[in-house]
């Protein structure tokens, strides 16, 4: 049996850990690539993950969720890539306890692959840093995390409206930019 | 969109595996102590769920009840010289916390406000803020860093309290652009709440539990600048290593 999200977060407010690694295993892949995109950094990416998924812990009786946490944890993914160098500091302590990866049967393969990701992550990085910030953000999420526009509003605190005018703002600077670089 | 939604590879399944492991085991090693009920013991307060929203020593006493039934949604303004003697009763009160060398110490009297019998106090540096809310017979102070406001219309910078208890109270500390003029709070038991700005500063404060559910921000001439919707505290900077 599934169970949803509302069920883990209630145990998860009861300190039950085991809830709260159900919903890292669930939802870490989708903040992992959120994380790579904003950073273009892989490694970096991994450990925001980890950060986030703590800050989320860390600050759980202030949050009302209702249905997916997603919202919340993209929130804070938003937040934590902010602020990724000093946030790292914090919870280093905590990172250096992730024990080191298991030795990897097709190595040169997966780091191609990362090396690959991250170049044309960072790519799009530059090509969105044309954008005023808070019109990149919206533009990220609405691109990278699958959310509705309703959602998106809810993780960034703003109102439907802002999320759809700074959309469409944003929208025709990238469509110029674009349109720029191909003639 | 697609131009902008690079192919990523999904994270390596050995390693989501060990992060989760090793998260689960940081959470539940942390939770027989969490964070609240170190400022709990430390300080000895009062057995009721204590919002402790960031990571600072923000302690709030509980005011009696008189001085409760005197609050006012609008806030009145302090005459110079009962602000003046708010600000250096504040200092001195920060400064007298057990935490306070923690921090780098906020001096300057940014924004003072009374609510009935409660004058409020919050002062600022560039890296931390103090509160005091000073009732006629005690004072409730709190310390912590602040956040960088960036281009951002607000950023919440702590939203302490109490939920629950016999005398449950909220506080409000955001820091605001300087066009901000006027700053409103809507809660979700229904209060609305006039907040002072000054100086970069936004503070408010309401007797009950009940979470601020909206925020509406003003400039000068009444043009909305932002509403923001269930307003959370923004992330708080690591410690310096001066401190």
């Amino acid at each position: 049996m599934v169970t949803d999200d509302q069920e883990l977060w209630g145990r998860v407010l009861e300190g039950d850990g085991e809830a709260f690694g159900e919903l890292f295993q669930r939802h870490a892949p989708a903040v992992f690539g959120y994380c790579l995109r904003r950073t273009g950094e892989w490694a970096v990416a991994e450990d925001l993950v980890s950060v986030v998924f703590l800050e989320t812990w860390r600050k759980r009786t202030d949050v009302v969720t209702q249905g997916s946490v997603l919202p919340w944890l993209y929130s804070v993914a938003l937040g934590v890539t902010r602020n990724h160098r000093r946030a790292q500091h914090r919870y280093r302590a905590a990172l250096t306890r992730v024990p080191a990866p298991f030795p990897h049967t097709d190595h040169a393969d997966e780091v191609t692959q990362q090396v690959d990701a991250e170049r044309r992550t960072k790519d799009v990085i530059r090509e969105l840093s044309r954008l005023p910030r808070r019109d990149r953000e919206v533009v990220e999420m609405c691109a990278w995390s699958g959310l509705t526009q309703s959602e998106i509003a809810q993780a960034l605190g703003i109102p439907l409206g802002t999320v759809k005018s700074r959309l469409a703002r944003a929208q025709r600077t990238l469509r110029g930019v674009l349109a720029a670089e191909r003639s | 969109m697609d131009q902008i939604t690079p192919d990523v590879p999904t994270m390596n399944p050995t390693r989501l595996q060990a992060r989760r492991h090793a998260l689960v085991a940081e959470v539940v090693g942390k939770t027989e102590t969490p964070m609240r009920r170190k400022f709990a013991l430390r300080f000895a307060l009062p057995a009721v769920a204590v919002v402790t929203a960031v990571a600072a020593a923000v302690v709030l006493l509980i005011p009696e009840p008189s001085a409760y039934a005197s609050w006012t949604a609008e806030p009145q303004s302090t005459s110079p010289a009962i602000a003046a003697s708010s600000v250096e009763d504040c200092r001195a009160r920060i400064a007298e916390m057990p935490t306070a060398s923690q921090f780098t110490m906020p001096t300057d009297g940014v924004l003072t406000e009374q609510r009935g019998e409660i004058t409020t106090v919050v002062l600022a540096s560039k890296d931390s803020f103090g509160v005091c809310l000073r009732t006629p017979h005690q004072t409730l102070t709190g310390i912590g860093d602040t956040v960088d406001l960036g281009a951002d219309s607000m950023q919440v910078v702590a939203l302490p309290g109490m939920r629950s208890g016999n005398e449950p109270a909220r506080v409000f500390l955001a820091r605001v652009s300087p066009v901000v003029s006027t700053a409103r709070i809507d809660t979700t038991d229904g209060r609305h709440v006039t907040a002072t700005v000054n100086q970069g500063w936004c503070v408010a404060w309401w007797p009950s539990g009940a979470d601020a559910s909206r925020i509406t921000l003003n400039d000068q001439a009444g043009n909305l600048i932002e509403s923001i919707d269930q307003p959370t505290v923004a992330p708080v900077p690591a410690p310096t290593t001066s401190r």
